[in-house]
Order: C-alpha cells, then structure tokens, then sequence
C-alpha cells in the first residue's frame, strides 16, 4: 500500500521523554483522570485503553497542553508545560474527536493555516494530501466532505511538520480500510522518525504490531498490567 | 520548526476570519439585519412620542451597533466551537494574544460594515444635519469599534461553550461599556452640532484610554481565559 512516499520534513526538537507524575483532572467534583504516572519514551507507539469514560481523551487533551492538570505535573524533555518554547510546543499534535477543521474553508485552506501557523511553506501540505488521498477534496469545503475525508484531513493536518509527540484519539473513527492502512503506515513511519506516539482507541488489534507499550485505564486511573487483560 | 510571531500570527487569524466572513458573510448579514430593525423600530417610535430626532439619533445608532455587535459576537465564536475548531489554534505555537488580536479585529471589520450602512438609513430617518464638523466623528467611531470589538471577543471566549452565550456576553459585556457609548454618542452630537476639535477631544481621548485599558487587560486575560 506503499504508493507515495512518505512526506518528510525536518523533525521538531524531541519532547520525549514525557513524565506525568500524580496527574489528577477534576471536572467540577468529578475526578476525570487521579494519580497517574506515566512515562512515555521517543520513538514509541503507546496505546490507551478503556472502556468509555475512561478518561482516555482527557489524558490526551492534558498531553496536547490544551487541559491543566489539576493536581501533579507534566514534563517534556525535563521542562515543565508552561516552559515549553515556541518551537517545543509546535512539536505536539493531537488529532481529537472533532476534526478541528473550519467548515467553510477548504480542506486546503484548513491544512494551509495550520501550516502557515507552524511557519512551514505552503508546499508541505502537498505530500500530504496525496498520502490521505485527499487530491479530489481538497478544494471543496470541509464540512461538505464525508465523515471519512474530514477524518483524513484531520490526521493530515495532525502529521504537517513531523510532529515529535503525536496524539491520537480514536483515529480509525470513520477511515475505510484503505485510509486505516495507510493511517498504520504513517504511525510506522513517525515512530520510526523518532517521534512518541500516543494512541486511544477500542480497537488496539491494528496497531499491536506497532505498539511498544499498553496502558489501560479504569475510571480515571492506571489500571495494573496484571488486571488490565480485560480491558485490551 | 517555529511559531510565526504575534504580528504574523495575529495576521494569520485575521486573514482567517475575513476569508470566511466574506464565503459567508453571516456575522456581518444577521448583524446588520438586526441593527436595521432597531433602527427602524426606534425611529416610529421616538417619532410618535415627539423626540428631537437630531438628538436622538446618534444615540439609536450606537445602540443599534451595540446590539448587533452581540450578535456578531456570537456568530463569531460559533465557528471556533464548531468541530473544536479553536483547539487547532490553541495547539499552534502562538501567544493566545495573537488570536485575540486576529478575532477582534475580524469582528471590528465586521461592525465597521455594519456601521457604515447603517448611516444613511440613520440621518435620513433623524434627519440628522451633516456638516463639515462630522469629520470627528471618525476617530471616536474607529476607536468605539475596536474597544466593543476587544471587550466582545474577550467575553465571547469566556462564553464559549455555554449554553447561554448570548445573555452571558450580553451581562457581561453592556455595564463594562457604558463609558464607551456615553463617549461615542457625545462626540457623534457634538460634531453633527457643528462642534470642532475641541468640543469632541475630551469624549475622543476618554475612548482611546478606554481601548488602551481594556486592550491592555484583554491581552493579560485572554489566555488564562482559554484554558479550560
């Protein structure tokens, strides 16, 4: 399925390791995630499992930098969140439930500003519109694009730049067969880059092969490896 | 790979914002829509209740604009919470400032719109005199605009998400401008009185030190107001 190569730019400054030390996120009186540690190497595809609630996709927004844990810290590299330079903080991408896509720009209009954002030429969006297939779209508004070809865009816009810490929650969500292929590949390829990987998902099946590490959570905690089976 | 600095960046989100008011044109329209309507309805009204119309008008105006500009406020945000769209933007490396600088002054674009259509319907319906003199109304409306524009973002943010936006920023937003509008609707007399320089400088520098207040206060905020 290799039938373009994959885009290559000059990679972020490495935000690996990332240590989470009694990280805890409250939502009012609900504890969403409590007492997590966890450490997560460059050059390393970590999966997240749990069953919904989990607190999957809060662990991921707390990584992206877009929540403040409540209790305990986050560190890149040895540097504390609210230290992160410029450079540092273009390394993280997190590709959400949501597409974050503006629905009456284009597709290329939307992957363009997130480049222009990132200070990367217009032409690197190129290789990947073409590694998305998303040639046909990419001049048509988002939000007259399929479930599927948002999603793509979606995961375009997440890889612009080569990341060094890359997020994902529930990627596979609406991709067909095909874009899921192509959506294992390019996790190979950024893990192989050197970049940590960090996927949620209830469908850990495709990407074990890749994964170096399973977590699983339970009700905003760490589950135990010996008593996690169940969860994966 | 870097950010692309506050000027440029702020720039970025501009360009953003008008590139989709222009496909769209949905804050300016249902803006100016409503704006028309107070308009209208205030203009029959102060009409039958015998008000001077050339010392009302400049007055309906602004609250006209005022409450247009909620709107457009809302309008605005609704495309950063559609999709999480904003999220794309809090994740680029650029100071939050950056984005409130691009959002308000898209808004402020919008309003400026909004405003100059609204004239001519306001001195014909006024019968509003039009002297040299109206020259000063300029720099106070400039700066009138960008302050609703600033206050409106930075509260429009700290609404987002909620389910009632709209009376929040509404709350929120009206008591912190009062100085803006007392200032804008006396210069607006003064200079369609025939006044000059002097008799608007006081209401105009009283403006630009409102802006520089609230612009001073919206960059520290808006950040902290993001996270969530």
């Amino acid at each position: 399925m290799d039938r373009v190569a994959h885009p290559v730019s000059a990679p972020c400054p490495a935000l690996a390791p990332v240590e989470l030390v009694g990280v805890g996120r409250l939502f009012g009186p609900v504890a969403a995630l409590a007492a997590i540690d966890l450490h997560l190497e460059a050059a390393a595809l970590t999966l997240v499992v749990g069953p919904n609630g989990a607190g999957k996709s809060t662990l991921l927004r707390l990584l992206a930098g877009l929540l403040r844990p409540s209790t305990g810290t986050v560190r890149y590299a040895g540097r504390p969140a609210e230290r992160l330079g410029d450079a540092r903080r273009a390394g993280r991408a997190f590709l959400a439930h949501r597409t974050q896509l503006y629905g009456d720009l284009t597709v290329r209009e939307n992957l363009a500003l997130a480049a222009a954002l990132r200070q990367l030429p217009p032409a690197a969006l190129e290789p990947w519109l073409e590694r998305f297939d998303l040639r046909a779209a990419a001049d048509r508004p988002a939000r007259v694009c399929s479930r599927g070809q948002a999603q793509r865009a979606a995961l375009a816009r997440t890889f612009l730049g080569a990341p060094s810490l890359v997020l994902l929650d529930e990627p596979t969500a609406a991709l067909d067969a095909a874009g899921a292929v192509v959506l294992h590949e390019v996790v190979a390829a950024a893990v192989g880059r050197g970049a940590a990987v960090v996927l949620a998902t209830h469908e850990p099946q495709p990407f074990a092969d890749l994964a170096g590490r399973t977590v699983a959570l339970a009700a905003g905690r760490l589950v135990p490896d010996r008593e996690a089976g169940g969860l994966r | 790979m870097t950010g692309p600095g506050f000027l440029r960046a702020a720039t970025l989100v501009l360009r953003k914002e008008l590139r989709l008011e222009r496909r769209t044109g949905d804050t300016t329209l249902t803006a100016l829509l409503f704006g028309a309507l107070v308009l209208v309805v205030a203009a029959f009204a102060l009409a039958e209740v015998g008000a001077e119309p050339a010392a009302v008008g400049p007055a309906v105006f602004w609250i006209a604009v005022g409450l247009s500009a909620n709107l457009a406020v809302v309008r605005g945000w609704a495309r950063e919470r559609d999709e999480d769209a904003l999220d794309g933007l809090r994740l680029a490396p650029v100071p939050p400032a950056a984005i409130l600088v691009g959002k308000a002054l898209g808004l402020a674009a919008a309003l400026f719109v909004v405003e100059l259509v609204l004239a001519l319907p306001t001195v014909v319906f006024f019968r509003l005199p039009v002297p040299g003199s109206v020259v000063w109304v300029v720099p106070a409306a400039l700066l009138a605009t960008l302050g609703i524009a600033v206050v409106g973002t930075l509260f429009g943010a700290m609404a987002l998400g909620g389910s009632a936006a709209e009376m929040l920023i509404g709350v929120a937003v009206y008591p912190l401008l009062v100085p803006l509008f007392l200032g804008v609707v006396e210069v607006s007399r003064a200079a369609l009185s025939g006044g000059g320089w002097s008799d608007v400088a006081g209401w105009t520098l009283l403006l630009a030190a409102f802006d520089a207040g609230v612009g001073a206060g919206a960059l520290w905020l808006f950040g902290p107001l993001l996270e969530e």
